[in-house]
């Protein structure tokens, strides 16, 4: 049965914004250590593009390695976002209430860290403008759009920019309560940012149009961006990676991680900010169901992937996948793949104990974003070792530390980014806490009072 | 209007004629001002060979045991995979049959090595460095390429574009072996043959008509502008 | 300018269902004995199934010999598959996601389900026509274990049976209580509808539900690959098993949004069935449709990107060759003309818009199934390396307009006469529709309150 308390208007307003107004001590530590871990990441890019590509352990064949894993892995947490705020706010489903803002800056901040890395694993980083700006720069050559990596920038801005609009326009009534409860230096920045809003049916008419508009245009962009990091790898010639089903296949890994990501977010926001009246086990539960639903259609497009990739019996592309599976180190790598993406937490999360669990949540969400992390190294680097039939270039390939520094540093991008978002606007949309008190009905059948929702 | 292309440079690699000397490997890295491969290098696979000479054992234990060499290069595809994921134009096709890098304009994303099929370029990790005494030595016709810049075999372009201009200077055509590319001219069996395959009365379009010939991975389709021939196998009575 | 507020504005908001319990049962008893035009439907559908039947005796006849023959046989069960067995997947869709608008339409579609009969028996011969598996690529791997017969069978036989399950478990009080009213309490011992009873059957419709959804992909899966892909050199595409199926989803959500139509109409269900279920099959059309284009592109780009001879030669098969035509007309109306009707909200919340569109698609995607298994049955060397030559367009004759018109007839009869033996609304759902939705005043109109009790 849901718990469902009842909150006011004042009480919603005074928890919501408590952590925006004031600051605990404990801001100062949490934030030094997240800017601890960023630096480190900061640090080895900054090594990285005065030294050269050398200070990493790609190599000739294998071009690319942790950089691209991450890249891919933080694009594909970025499609939490999308998935929680458009499509259940086009469904109307109650549970993406408190959800739906945390979900939307996860995606903003993965996107940016993930748009990042593409930019500082190039050779030359200070040319970096060329590629990606759509203008010949009076050379008469333009970008060559038949490259997928052009298209890759092309998406991931869209998406940035997308993405942006929509998390500020649902953001306006959130800025007008905190306008209207601060002072000083707090209510001019709210104000500006609030543009001036008031309240009124023509605006809240407005809003709501443009968020309905906004989650239906958003959808396509949604589909299409991990549909274009795939192409990097499937357009090109590497055995292994020259499948047909890369655009669905990413797609589905990324809604499967980063809806984990998204329940990892939320208990780590429950425990906190003390959300315990806003962000409630019937939220995780349906968080679960939704990840279980996700993992198993991810499970058979990666079926898919490994069936038929061995489908053709070609030669190099059963090389890839002996080596996916029984060579070291990928044997281990693979074992630990399957069993953290999918083998792990799909039986758990069919467990109700195991999904109304908020721990038990948190850590079945951190496995399957361990196991999808592996997922993109296992799919990129043996196929790069053992490219093609000329046995004599084959390879082999050890991380350094400056790859290692760049992918913490990446998390620590991603929570420093999350965590001053929470401290400057409200992370639980308050204006949507009040829509579902009122929203909120009650339905008698027979001797049995059921809680029930009023739809639009 | 199609024109028929007049000019398409192009390789012949004997295999039957190598030896796996790797005299081609020393003077391309003279020739181009490739860095010097040190054991580290090798160690790291980060070995700048233009033209490698891949070696593949046949055969369990001696005396059955046989060496067999394969000059690998770019092999400048007329339908090169390399080509069209660069980013930012800087691997294009000529209208002579090249496959063209061109450095400054290389941001280094290394796609189009991940997409060669052949694995013919490299790429430059660090910033390139000679001993001091080794600057004397840099061909100035060539460019010497910084840190980040993708690189390959260029056919000598230089040695190309300096018997055309000879040629125009002294108002005729180009003769076919009036110049060859660094590997060509030190391989001491005259294995590689290169020449103009467009043309077939050159040495490199006859020999490219031989019934041993074939390309590495035809099937992918990239048209390779390098021709290889058959090792001649003489006990192939035993081995059939 | 402020509008003014104060007039009372045509919101719209969820039909609420107003009829008498005692009324849903009555109607439920009217639907299992239909008269007037169900009579002239059954014979007409009938003689066109036993058409179909002489059009595969002849076929036979013929010897299996001549594999593009069989292309039409191969195409229909393909599209039965697509469409009959897809339009379930709305209604367990709905059900898995607790969406109250399926509940006056989930019987009817899941019934749909049942056509799934004429597709196992149509799978044997098509399945005896398939050249060996041995020496080509395919599911099995050259595994001795890998015969498509039985592989086929067995999957849509699961499916087949998931959806006889659904249907008929989900029948049980609904025949208990039409019994009942008509005075013939003598199977109300089977079904008393204890606490336990009702429990362990929304348990097993859950579990029937996810098992259906399961077997529709590996059915898809399994025949695409066998019946297309592996009799085609050179075609290694992991995403064909799942571009069938997502053909199939979408027109399944044509056949959904045409079946809801005809009942209501014919069943005079119109107090049930508002536009409200049009309107949630139309999104989910709209976005398959979308989606549609999505796989197809993806397919083809990774294809013509690669420019390999093999992958040439798989897309002027498919696309550019021999199948051109059909395949700009089957585009047309798989495709753009949904795409844009779609995109306009009034056809989108309409009955008669959402028929139209669903008419485009369901021909589209016959178009489409003619068009890959006549290109895979006519290849002639299935065993090469590669498609060396790509063969000419298989034009049908008489036998094949025949087979395809009797198969879908087929799946049609079988629809038709179980009507008599379940009624086409599921009356226990709809009896909870009326418990657990309410229209309540609020404020100065009225909403609708939907209560959640999970």
């Amino acid at each position: 049965m849901q718990e469902r308390p009842v909150l006011s208007d004042r009480q919603i307003n005074r928890e919501l914004l408590d952590f925006v107004l004031h600051t605990p001590i404990w801001f100062w530590g949490v934030l030094m250590l997240l800017g601890l871990v960023f630096g480190a990441g900061f640090v080895a890019v900054v090594y990285l593009i005065a030294t050269g590509v050398g200070v990493w352990g790609e190599n000739w064949p294998v071009m690319w390695a942790f950089e691209i894993t991450n890249f891919v892995f933080w694009v594909g947490i970025s499609h939490a976002g999308v998935m929680i705020s458009a499509i259940l706010r086009l469904t109307q489903a109650e549970w993406r209430r408190p959800v739906t803002r945390a979900a939307e800056v996860l995606t903003v901040f993965a996107l940016a860290t993930a748009a990042l890395h593409p930019a500082v694993h190039v050779g030359r980083f200070w040319r970096v403008i060329y590629w990606v700006f759509p203008y010949d720069f009076f050379r008469g050559i333009w970008p060559n759009v038949r490259s997928p990596l052009i298209w890759d920038p092309s998406a991931i801005f869209t998406y940035l920019t997308g993405s942006s609009l929509f998390i500020y326009s649902v953001l306006i009534p959130d800025l007008a309560v905190a306008r209207d409860r601060s002072t000083g230096w707090r209510r001019t920045f709210y104000g500006i940012l609030a543009l001036g809003w008031r309240g009124n049916p023509r605006q809240w008419r407005l809003q709501t149009l443009a968020g309905i508009l906004l989650s239906g245009l958003i959808l396509p962009v949604f589909v299409s961006v991990h549909s274009i990091v795939s192409f990097d790898f499937a357009m090109a010639l590497v055995p292994g990676w020259h499948s047909t089903v890369f655009a669905p296949y990413f797609v589905i890994g990324a809604v499967w991680s980063g809806v984990a990501a998204v329940a990892t977010l939320m208990a780590i926001l429950r425990f906190m900010f003390k959300l315990h009246n806003y962000i409630r086990p019937d939220h995780f539960d349906a968080l679960g169901r939704l990840l279980l639903v996700v993992g198993n259609a991810w499970f058979y497009f990666f079926l898919l992937d490994f069936i038929f990739g061995l489908y053709a019996r070609e030669e190099t592309e059963v090389k890839i996948w002996q080596a996916r599976i029984f060579e070291w180190p990928f044997n281990a790598l693979f074992v630990i793949f399957l069993l953290t993406a999918y083998i792990l937490p799909v039986p758990l999360l069919m467990m109700r104990s195991v999904r109304r669990s908020v721990t038990m949540m948190f850590l079945t969400s951190v496995l399957i974003n361990i196991g999808m992390w592996l997922e993109r190294y296992i799919l990129i680097v043996p196929a790069l070792q053992y490219k093609q039939v000329l046995q004599f270039s084959w390879s082999t390939y050890q991380p350094q530390l400056p790859e290692w520094g760049l992918v913490i540093g990446s998390f620590g991008l991603v929570a420093l980014g999350v965590f001053l978002f929470a401290k400057i606007f409200p992370i639980i949309p308050i204006y949507e806490q009040k829509e579902s008190q009122v929203f909120a009905a009650e339905v008698k059948v027979g001797k049995v009072t059921v809680p029930g929702v009023i739809r639009e | 209007m199609v024109q028929q292309q007049r000019v398409r440079w192009g390789m012949v690699v004997d295999l039957d004629r190598c030896t796996g000397c790797q005299a081609c490997v020393v003077a391309c890295q003279t020739e181009n001002n490739l860095p010097i491969n040190t054991e580290d290098l090798f160690l790291q696979r980060r070995a700048f060979e233009w033209i490698r000479v891949e070696r593949y054992w046949e055969g369990s234990e001696y005396p059955d045991l046989k060496a067999r060499f394969l000059p690998m290069l770019c092999q400048h595809c007329t339908n090169a995979p390399c080509e069209p994921v660069c980013p930012v134009y800087a691997t294009h096709h000529d209208t002579q049959g090249l496959n063209v890098q061109v450095y400054n304009r290389c941001v280094g994303t290394r796609y189009c090595q991940i997409n060669c099929p052949y694995n013919a370029r490299m790429f430059n990790f660090w910033e390139a460095r000679w001993p001091e005494s080794y600057y004397n030595y840099l061909n100035p016709d060539v460019t010497v390429r910084g840190r980040g810049i993708m690189e390959k075999c260029t056919f000598c372009i230089q040695r190309i574009r300096r018997a055309e201009r000879k040629a125009r200077a002294e108002g005729r055509e180009l003769r076919d072996q009036e110049f060859q590319p660094a590997c060509a001219q030190a391989c001491p069996t005259g294995a590689l043959v290169f020449g103009n395959l467009a043309d077939p009365t050159t040495r490199a379009a006859q020999l490219a008509r031989d019934r041993r010939r074939y390309r590495v991975m035809e099937s992918l389709g990239t048209d390779p502008g390098v021709i290889y021939l058959k090792k001649v196998d003489p006990h192939a009575e035993e081995h059939a | 300018m402020p509008r003014n507020t104060h007039r009372a504005v045509h919101h719209y908001r969820p039909h609420v269902i107003t009829v008498p319990p005692a009324q849903v049962v009555a109607d439920g008893r009217r639907l299992m004995r239909p008269g007037g035009a169900y009579g002239l439907a059954v014979a007409f559908f009938g003689l066109l199934f036993l058409l179909g039947v002489v059009g595969f005796i002849l076929r036979l006849s013929g010897g299996t010999e001549h594999r593009a023959g069989w292309a039409y046989f191969a195409a229909t069960i393909a599209f039965i598959l697509s469409t009959f067995q897809a339009a379930p997947v709305v209604a367990v869709a709905g059900r898995l996601a607790k969406g109250h608008w399926r509940r006056p339409v989930a019987r009817a579609l899941e019934m749909c389900s049942l056509a799934g009969l004429v597709s196992v028996l149509m799978v044997i011969p098509a399945a005896l026509v398939l050249p060996p598996t041995f020496g080509r690529p395919s599911l099995y791997f050259d595994s001795p274990l890998g015969i498509p017969l039985v592989w086929n069978l067995v999957i849509l036989g699961a499916l087949f049976l998931a959806g006889l399950g659904l249907v008929f478990l989900s029948a049980r009080p609904d025949r208990a209580m039409v019994e009942a009213s008509e005075g013939d309490l003598s199977g109300a011992g089977a079904w008393p509808g204890t606490t336990r009873q009702w429990r362990v059957l929304e348990k097993g419709m859950t579990l029937l539900s996810a098992f259906y959804l399961m077997a529709y992909v590996g059915a898809h899966t399994v025949f695409s690959t066998d019946f297309v892909m592996s009799q085609v050199p050179g075609w290694h595409s992991a995403i064909f098993p799942a571009l069938h199926g997502i053909d199939g989803l979408q027109a399944g959500c044509a056949t959904a949004i045409l079946v809801m139509a005809l009942v209501r109409r014919f069943g005079r269900l119109e107090a049930y069935i508002s536009v409200d279920p049009f309107w949630g099959v139309s999104k989910l059309m709209l976005a398959l449709t979308l989606l549609w284009m999505y796989f197809h592109y993806a397919e083809f780009l990774t294809l013509w990107y690669g420019r390999t001879p093999r992958e040439i030669a798989v897309l002027t098969l498919l696309y550019g060759g021999p199948y051109l035509g059909l395949f700009i007309v089957e585009f047309l109306f798989v495709w753009l003309i949904p795409f844009i009707m779609l995109l306009i909200f009034p056809v989108r919340r309409s009955i008669g818009g959402n028929v139209v569109v669903a008419l485009s698609i369901l021909f589209g995607l016959l178009l489409d199934r003619i068009r890959l298994y006549s290109a895979a049955f006519s290849v002639e060397d299935v065993f090469e390396h590669m498609l060396e030559t790509v063969p000419g367009p298989y034009i049908p004759d008489l036998v094949d307009i025949m087979i395809l018109a009797g198969g879908i007839s087929g799946a049609v009869l079988v629809y038709l006469l179980a009507v008599r033996l379940v009624p086409l609304l599921a009356l226990w759902e709809v009896r909870q529709a009326l418990l657990l939705s309410r229209a309540i005043p609020y404020l100065r109109t009225e909403a609708t309150v939907v209560a959640k009790p999970e």
